[in-house]
């Protein structure tokens, strides 16, 4: 929201102009770094050579980020469905949420890095394991703020609804749940943006060729073309950014009244 | 009581109500007892703290007393929601509803359908002063008529009783005087049974057919003030002026004890 609303507020024009003023002069210190230095492109690639060099090769990166979007999809879909039913029954049971709260933030402990080739071992070089370090990383934000986004809810407006007679289920449906969504969209917020990279360094751990970004890194790696690692990153940065924005879409058209309430004040 | 109706539509008798606290047990309500009739208008005053919300937690379900019990058309309800559409200070309108769905709520909740509960609920938006904005969400709608809605959204229940704890506590000077007025319209068409809390003398002589004043804590019944002047009242009439002077006097004795009595905590 901070990023649009900028975007659109009243001095548009210098707000829109600052981004691409910014990564144009980050280009153009890189390009003239490159250059001056006569830096050899396996070490650091000129971007304008990564720029030509990736789109050469368009329709590997293309596949690849096909692939990697893909797992991430499935795997975000499976954690956004387990994450919301976790957080409803943790909502309704203080007992289960003392047991499980602990152990989801233990989940987040675990170092990636070195979970990924175990998973790998354990469930092979196909979907599962990739799907799993997706829902493993985005689990936990969404969970957060589903649990944060209930616990918000005003003990007077569930005085009203008891007084009409509600049950508990009643509650929870009237007043609790609608009352979370802005906070489960900044934690699926969170969330999104990690959720590609995880995939990355699943795909990265171990799957079959051409089978995702990650994979490309790899394979560029071996053969020394650093300007087509380089090129498989922005690729993974672009498909992160383009799903956090979408995020912005989505929350508009499950809950418009936010936006309207916040406009009024 | 001073009104001995045959069957009063609503009576409270003897309820007490008590909290355990660190310093020993604290008595917010004791010996309350209070009646109206049908179509009656009843407010409670007192000074901060006299229990008058736990009173309506208690008769809105929310609460059970210690003791004493409440009779609905002479029978007893025990502890349960439902004889009373409770409306709170703040309007509690949910942002995520339009205005239209805010109001059908307390039908929804009670299993109505939807299409039948919208119908009821638009009867009303014109006497609510609220017509052409069933589709506007709550952030649109201006303090005074986010209140009528949330009235609306009380009385359309059609509950027994309908119980007002500071409806416009929260609203500004002028924008509260014309809400009195206004509740004062619509109840007189519509002869609700209401109890009303209020801190405002003005509000509860200007809408009272009687006021009970609760006392400094532990809260019980020190004062009933029945007001039998001609409707709509005018707030310059010398009888309007004295029923205002009898109450400011009464709250003004409960304030004082409240002050003098440190075993009261405020």
């Amino acid at each position: 929201m901070i990023i649009l609303g900028k975007l659109t507020g009243p001095r548009g024009a210098m707000h829109w102009a600052a981004l691409p003023i910014a990564i144009a002069a980050l280009y153009g210190a890189w390009e003239l770094y490159v250059w001056l230095s006569g830096i050899e492109p396996q070490v650091l690639p000129s971007p304008s050579r990564v720029i030509r060099e990736g789109w050469g090769f368009r329709s590997d990166l293309a596949k690849g980020a096909g692939f990697t979007l893909r797992e991430t999809a499935i795997g975000f879909a499976v954690s956004v469905g387990a994450a919301t039913l976790l957080a409803v029954v943790m909502d309704f049971s203080g007992v289960i949420r003392r047991a499980l709260y602990p152990l989801l933030v233990g989940s987040q402990t675990l170092p990636l890095i070195v979970l990924a080739p175990l998973l790998i071992v354990w469930f092979g070089f196909g979907l599962t394991p990739k799907v799993l370090l997706v829902v493993l990383v985005t689990f936990f934000p969404i969970v957060v703020g589903w649990i944060d986004g209930f616990a918000a809810t005003e003990n007077e407006a569930r005085n009203l609804l008891r007084s009409m007679g509600a049950s508990r289920w009643q509650v929870f449906r009237y007043l609790r749940f609608p009352n979370a969504l802005p906070r489960f969209f900044s934690g699926l917020r969170i969330a999104i943006t990690y959720s590609v990279v995880a995939a990355v360094v699943a795909e990265w751990a171990g799957a079959r060729l051409g089978e995702g970004l990650g994979v490309l890194m790899i394979q560029y790696e071996h053969s020394f073309r650093t300007d087509l690692v380089l090129a498989a990153v922005f690729v993974t940065a672009a498909v992160s950014i383009a799903l956090f924005l979408s995020t912005y879409g989505m929350e508009r058209l499950v809950i418009p009244w936010y936006f309207r309430t916040r406009r009024h004040g | 009581m001073a009104n001995a109706h045959a069957t009063p539509k609503i009576e409270a008798r003897d309820l007490h109500k008590s909290y355990s606290t660190a310093d020993g047990p604290l008595t917010v309500v004791r010996a309350v007892s209070l009646t109206a009739a049908t179509g009656e208008f009843v407010s409670i005053i007192g000074p901060s703290g006299c229990g008058k919300s736990t009173l309506f937690n208690i008769l809105a379900g929310l609460e059970s007393a210690d003791a004493g019990s409440v009779f609905l058309d002479g029978a007893p309800i025990g502890a349960r929601a439902g004889a009373f559409g409770y409306m709170p200070q703040k309007d509690l309108l949910f942002p995520w509803r339009r205005i239209l769905e805010n109001t059908t709520l307390g039908l929804e909740v009670r299993g109505v359908p939807r299409s039948e509960a919208r119908a009821r609920a638009q009867r009303l938006f014109e006497a609510f002063g609220l017509a052409g904005f069933e589709r506007a969400y709550p952030s649109e709608l201006s303090g005074g008529m986010r209140q009528r809605a949330a009235l609306l959204r009380t009385v359309v229940q059609e509950r027994d009783v309908v119980l007002l704890d500071e409806p416009l506590g929260a609203l500004d000077s002028l924008t509260r005087t014309q809400m009195q007025e206004w509740l004062e319209e619509v109840w007189r068409r519509f002869r609700w049974t209401v109890l009303l809390i209020t801190h405002d003398i003005r509000e509860a002589a200007y809408l009272s057919d009687r006021v009970y004043v609760l006392g400094a804590r532990p809260g019980s019944v020190q004062t009933t003030v029945d007001i039998d002047l001609p409707r709509p009242r005018s707030v310059n009439d010398p009888a309007f002026l004295a029923v205002e002077q009898e109450l400011t006097e009464a709250l003004r004795v409960e304030a004082r004890k409240a002050e003098r009595d440190p075993a009261v905590r405020p």
